[in-house]
């Protein structure tokens, strides 16, 4: 899978990583059981810090999405994905509020919102492909 | 035997010639002349001329010299000629890294006339699969290097009593003796320890090339990491045969330490086999391009630059950024790798590296 970061974007390296690994399982670009980089080769290939890394493969493994095993290293969580836990739905109410509160200040209706919604939700199950080559 | 020497000059630094002067055309379209640009800046007018008149004046220079170095070579005697082969040998260094610097300097002041916002990118792109496809061969072929070695030792041992009294272990240019040891355990198998320690190296080069950075082009990461891998693939193959003639040659020189071999054979196999491969070098650099940038291209991709990181780049050749964890990234100018020297691992490598050369030589002689 081709992970891509904005090194000068607001979002953390972190995030942006534990986004674009997350997609990636949503879009089946990476499957389960699957090998990721070593942090060490990762922080390298990207250039940043190796806690940067260590960081979103902790919060990623913390959260169920992947494994870390001492032997053989990061994988795609075998074992499925983690469900839909109240704490999750706690979570994402959380972060949709501001999102739904600024559409509305700004004059969006709800039935554009949820276009936005779909479209987004198909392309993430599609994967992105390379546009320009 | 004089023709053997001025043909093999000529065979030699021919092609070293030629892809200095072409260096600025294989580099990455994102890098010019040791400054990252954006690749339409690249395309622009003004460093195409750039790199026409860099092509011109490093060809010109390059051809004065190799004319003024066969003249001496032909007209003077023994002395003169292994002098003005290491002063040309020295003069092209000196003439490539003044020219490289001058070009270096002036385009540092070409991007600060660009407007900035045509530069200004940050975006990187990383392949999680990059290292589970082939990229390089495996070490494990360096066991038929390591095997000649052993067997031309173990034979150099089986007979030990058939090599004379005195080795010859240094040619001059016409094939007569120069230098010449008394034989010894250690002067019949410094051959072979030369190669181990070249096997050593060889090997050592071939992770590099396996664990060096990723550098793929975010606007087109697919095509572009493909392109790494085969770039890497190559020069990968490339030291394996490189080494294995490098161990050859070594071990002929020997067979010829017991069997005295005519002169003509001796001069024309040692120089015939570094030839071979820097002509391979050299066709390998202008088919690949700096990361592999030559491989199935296709139209060049759009306008956006690699991350700025110039200021990590002493010169435009020494790397050195204390913030990124990489040891081994790709070079700037000209084509092949680098080290990052903010990282003391580098300078250890560079150190064991040095020694490894230190060593062969002594031995050698």
């Amino acid at each position: 899978m081709i992970i891509r970061l904005d090194m000068q974007s607001d979002i953390p390296i972190y995030a942006q990583l534990m986004n674009q690994i997350i997609e990636g399982i949503a879009s089946g670009e990476l499957k389960p059981g699957e090998d990721l980089p070593s942090v060490r080769s990762l922080a390298s290939d990207i250039g940043v810090n190796l806690h940067t890394i260590n960081k979103a493969y902790t919060l990623l493994k913390q959260e169920g999405f992947i494994q870390i095993h001492r032997q053989k290293g990061v994988v795609v969580n075998p074992d499925g994905m983690p469900g839909i836990t109240p704490d999750y739905e706690q979570k994402q109410a959380e972060q949709l509020r501001p999102l739904i509160a600024e559409a509305i200040c700004r004059g969006m209706n709800k039935g554009r919102l949820l276009q936005i919604v779909e479209s987004l939700y198909e392309d993430i199950l599609h994967g992105r492909k390379e546009t320009t080559s | 035997m004089i023709w053997i020497l001025a043909l093999t000059t000529v065979v030699m630094f021919i092609p070293i010639a030629i892809s200095l002067v072409v260096m600025p055309f294989l580099t990455r379209e994102t890098v010019s002349f040791g400054i990252s640009v954006s690749e339409e800046m690249y395309h622009s007018p003004q460093l195409r001329r750039m790199r026409k008149q860099y092509a011109w004046i490093s060809g010109i220079l390059y051809t004065l010299l190799l004319t003024a170095c066969l003249f001496t070579l032909l007209q003077t005697d023994e002395g003169g000629q292994s002098y003005a082969l290491s002063s040309y040998i020295l003069m092209m260094v000196i003439g490539s890294a003044a020219i490289n610097l001058a070009f270096y300097l002036r385009m540092k002041k070409v991007k600060a006339s660009f407007p900035p916002n045509t530069i200004k990118s940050g975006k990187i792109a990383v392949d999680t699969r990059f290292r589970s496809h082939k990229i390089t061969i495996s070490n494990r072929w360096f066991a038929l290097h390591a095997a000649i070695a052993l067997t031309s030792a173990a034979l150099a041992l089986a007979y030990y009593d058939e090599f004379p009294a005195t080795l010859a272990m240094k040619f001059g240019s016409h094939g007569e003796i120069t230098h010449s040891a008394a034989k010894s355990l250690q002067a019949v198998l410094a051959p072979n320890l030369t190669q181990l320690a070249l096997i050593a190296l060889f090997m050592f080069l071939n992770r590099m090339i396996h664990k060096s950075k990723q550098q793929i082009n975010p606007d087109h990461p697919e095509l572009s990491a493909r392109q790494n891998a085969v770039f890497r693939l190559r020069w990968s193959m490339f030291n394996a045969v490189a080494c294995m003639m490098i161990v050859l040659l070594l071990s002929f020189i020997q067979l010829n330490m017991r069997f005295q071999l005519q002169s003509g054979i001796v001069m024309l196999v040692s120089l015939l086999f570094p030839s071979l491969i820097i002509i391979m070098a050299f066709v390998l650099s202008l088919t690949t391009g700096q990361g592999g940038r030559l491989i199935n291209r296709t139209s060049p991709g759009g306008g956006t630059a690699a991350v700025d990181d110039d200021r990590y780049w002493k010169l435009g050749f020494v790397y050195y950024n204390p913030n990124d964890p990489a040891l081994f990234v790709e070079k700037r100018m000209g084509i092949g790798w680098t080290v990052n020297f903010a990282r003391p691992a580098a300078w250890m490598v560079t150190a064991g590296i040095l020694i490894a050369v230190l060593a062969a030589i002594f031995f050698g002689k």
